[in-house]
């Protein structure tokens, strides 16, 4: 899908407009914020949002993420395990310190 | 016309060669109402053949400057500024001129920091904060249109779309050089294959293998410079965040100034609707119609320069300009 971000009120309204006039091109809409379809009218409709508000209109790709060919094991089953943790208030850093978890800082520092 | 002193209230309205003077104007000519309107507000119109020297119109002459039957009316923002031109003020004023300042200071900030700034022109005139302080930012066309035109110049986002560009094109010849590559060995292979000379196929395939090596190198570099520009674009959008949290809070502000203004002259507003000749109100006087409504929001307003006038209501377009107390243009 195409991600389309408005950073600008009246890049926000033309980004509105869109969705007014073109819902099936739009997946999902929030606000300032729109999933256009990834067919080449949702392109269309995206870049004409860019020619005519520049930098106030930004656009990504996003993908389909798969979290089993995307993210180390490890990572997934840190965030399993902490979200069945006994402790609630334990904060990440303290539960998996002294485990076998990724630390938080290691992680910030890895791209997928 | 040389000794006639043109005092603060005189008009002088010229149509074509014909120039008249005073508090009341009546145009025989033929011409269009919203071309005299123009003309009240520039200076001139249709190609200078009508100028107009006057005071200059406050920003309700947008909305009640030129009376006409097919005229529409934003009446709560058109009462707002009225009131504005009565002196009246709100409790939100302060805030709109310090959030209206730090806007601007963003933007100043915004079109420094863009690369090759003598691109980006924001030399136009700027509407002060209180003077556009009663509307939503969003629906003052010539705002928007000012900010739009800057920000699809700024070259950032040009450079950005160079890059995008000149990477796509390095990716699609690095991709049919490597096609080149795989041809030529192709053929040298076939060549030694069948025990032909294979020495220009050689020199081919290592010319081709020269090439990819060069065209792989610039799509590399092409992407790191991508991912620069990226990274440029995406800490402008920290500022373009603070903007447009400020263009929220200023229309917010904004409007809630034009509600108090509203709720402070709306029962004059009532009063002078029921005073407009050939006009019955209804219940809520902010629905009534764009004529009458647009009369009585002239006439409760301080208007120093002149009314266009193209209504038939009054009996005389001297009475019209006593009714409404401003200069009239009787087209």
């Amino acid at each position: 899908m195409l991600l389309v971000i408005a950073y600008s009120r009246a890049s926000r309204r033309d980004l509105r407009n869109v969705y007014r006039a073109h819902e099936d091109s739009v997946v999902r809409q929030f606000g300032r914020v729109a999933l256009f379809t990834e067919t080449e009218f949702g392109a269309f409709q995206a870049l004409r949002l860019r020619e005519k508000h520049g930098e106030a209109i930004q656009i990504e790709r996003t993908r389909p993420f798969n979290e089993f060919a995307a993210v180390p094991a490890a990572v997934r089953e840190a965030a399993t395990a902490y979200e069945n943790r006994e402790t609630p208030s334990l904060p990440y850093e303290r539960f998996a310190a002294g485990t076998e978890h990724p630390q938080p800082d290691s992680m910030k520092e890895s791209d997928l | 016309m040389s000794g006639e002193r043109t005092t603060p209230d005189t008009v002088r309205c010229r149509v074509g060669d014909v120039v008249r003077r005073g508090r009341v104007i009546v145009v025989t000519e033929d011409i269009e109402a919203t071309a005299m309107a123009t003309a009240v507000r520039n200076g001139t119109a249709s190609n200078g053949s009508i100028a107009v020297e006057a005071p200059s119109p406050t920003p309700v002459h947008q909305h009640v400057g030129c009376l006409r039957p097919s005229m529409g009316l934003r009446t709560r923002t058109a009462l707002a500024r009225a009131g504005r031109t009565r002196g009246l003020e709100t409790t939100h004023d302060q805030a709109i001129a310090r959030v209206a300042a730090k806007l601007q200071a963003l933007r100043e900030e915004a079109a420094g920091s863009d690369e090759h700034p003598g691109e980006t022109d924001e030399s136009g005139p700027e509407e002060s904060p209180l003077s556009s302080a009663d509307e939503n930012a969003a629906s003052s066309p010539e705002q928007d249109r000012h900010a739009v035109r800057d920000e699809t110049r700024t070259a950032v986002a040009e450079t950005l779309t160079d890059q995008r560009r000149a990477a796509a094109a390095t990716a699609t010849e690095t991709a049919a050089i490597r096609e080149r590559v795989a041809a030529a060995r192709g053929r040298l292979e076939a060549r030694r294959d069948h025990g032909l000379d294979t020495a220009a196929a050689a020199e081919e395939l290592a010319d081709a293998i020269a090439d990819l090596s060069e065209a792989e190198t610039e799509s590399a570099a092409a992407e790191q410079q991508l991912g620069r520009v990226r990274t440029a674009v995406r800490e402008r959008r920290d500022l373009q965040e603070r903007q447009f949290e400020l263009e929220d809070r200023l229309a917010n502000l904004r409007r809630r100034a034009r509600s108090d203004l509203v709720g402070a002259v709306q029962n004059e507003f009532a009063t002078t609707l029921a005073a407009v000749p050939e006009y019955q109100p209804g219940d809520d006087p902010l629905d009534a119609p764009p004529v009458p409504a647009a009369l009585a929001i002239a006439s409760l307003a301080a208007l120093r320069a002149p009314v266009v006038l193209a209504i038939d209501r009054f009996d005389s377009p001297g009475a019209a300009s006593e009714w409404l107390d401003a200069p009239v243009i009787d087209i």
